[in-house]
């Protein structure tokens, strides 16, 4: 049992550190953090998105257009 | 994500309605590595991670007009985008709905030839998927081109020679050629974005700055639907298939005393 929490502390802490330290530096073909999230927050002020289906035929139908529906693990304004 | 990049964001505006769906859960859903608002990104080929990202462009009544699976680089969605566009048209149009769906299905297919040298370029299937494909259903995957040059990617270190498979742009209109004016709710999410691995993950949070990834990417949260592989360790009767393996997983090497 000590040696499971042992692990999973330690795996907790290699996790976090590696998410903290990640914005510093980017890696070569990596976007860095801080304009991705740059990138996330203009997708999402720019276009109303919305997230029940039948609003947005609602919205596409009264407006003439079609709808570009997104299916994502997570959500656009969050953790993905 | 390509979805913002401004010539697609002024399209999107101009153009298109938008909503997003969490499919956590669903059972067509992969899984992938979960990644913070402020975390790093990384673009990839198109078509990549089909199971975790599908791009739906529909109708307004709900009739599917196009779908992409995985990531697309913003150039070529807003081909396809424009394209879906001209799918509408056809939808909206006077006629039957049998004439509506040969149209379809014959532009769909006709699309593959204008793609540009560079978007398919793009989309050549990540290695790991061709490799998966390969391993999985090397006579029966309508992803694979060349049955015999796809089977050279199992061999160790083996890569995948030219025109052992179709680039993702070539399998994306060819499945969605055999599901003309489909409406939403009967389209078979999991069929059609069925292709390589269902984990993908780039690890874009765990990567030093040479783009290595480190070691601390397999503690990683994660994000979506794992299959659940514990039953196949058991019999449809309920006993240990592996006696063997069984014993292994809980501790039990060798007998005697």
């Amino acid at each position: 049992m000590r040696l499971f929490k042992v692990t999973t502390l330690f795996a907790l802490a290699i996790t976090l550190i590696g998410t903290l330290s990640n914005a510093a530096n980017a890696a070569p073909g990596v976007i860095d953090g801080r304009d991705a999230r740059t990138n996330v927050d203009n997708l999402t002020k720019q276009v109303y998105w919305f997230n029940r289906l039948r609003d947005a035929e609602d919205s596409a139908r009264q407006k003439g257009k079609p709808l570009l529906w997104v299916h994502m693990l997570g959500k656009i304004d969050g953790a993905t | 994500m390509s979805l913002s990049n401004e010539s697609v964001l002024s399209y999107l505006k101009n153009n298109y309605v938008c909503g997003t769906f969490d499919i956590t859960g669903q059972p067509y859903a992969g899984v992938s590595g979960r990644h913070e608002i402020n975390g790093n990104a990384v673009r990839t080929t198109n078509g990549a991670g089909p199971h975790n990202i599908q791009m739906f462009v529909l109708a307004s009544d709900g009739t599917v007009l196009h779908c992409l699976p995985g990531y697309w680089d913003s150039q070529d969605l807003l081909e396809e985008l424009s394209f879906a566009q001209q799918l509408n048209q056809v939808w909206l149009s006077s006629g039957s709905l049998e004439q509506k769906r040969q149209t379809f299905s014959r532009m769909q297919l006709a699309h593959i030839a204008k793609h540009p040298p560079a978007m398919v370029a793009r989309s050549q299937m990540q290695g790991f998927d061709q490799q998966f494909e390969a391993r999985t259903r090397l006579n029966t995957s309508d992803t694979i081109l060349n049955t015999a040059l796809a089977a050279q990617t199992l061999q160790m270190g083996g890569r995948a020679p030219a025109g052992a498979f179709k680039t993702t742009d070539v399998i994306m209109h060819e499945r969605m050629a055999q599901r003309p004016f489909m409406p939403y709710t009967q389209f078979d999410v999991m069929a059609y974005s069925d292709y390589g691995k269902t984990k993908y993950d780039k690890h874009e949070d765990y990567r030093n700055a040479r783009g290595q990834v480190d070691s601390s990417a397999r503690y990683a949260p994660e994000l979506g639907t794992k299959p659940d592989n514990r039953r196949s360790a058991y019999s449809p009767d309920g006993r240990i298939k592996s006696v063997s393996s069984y014993l292994n997983r809980h501790g039990v090497k060798s007998f005697g005393p």
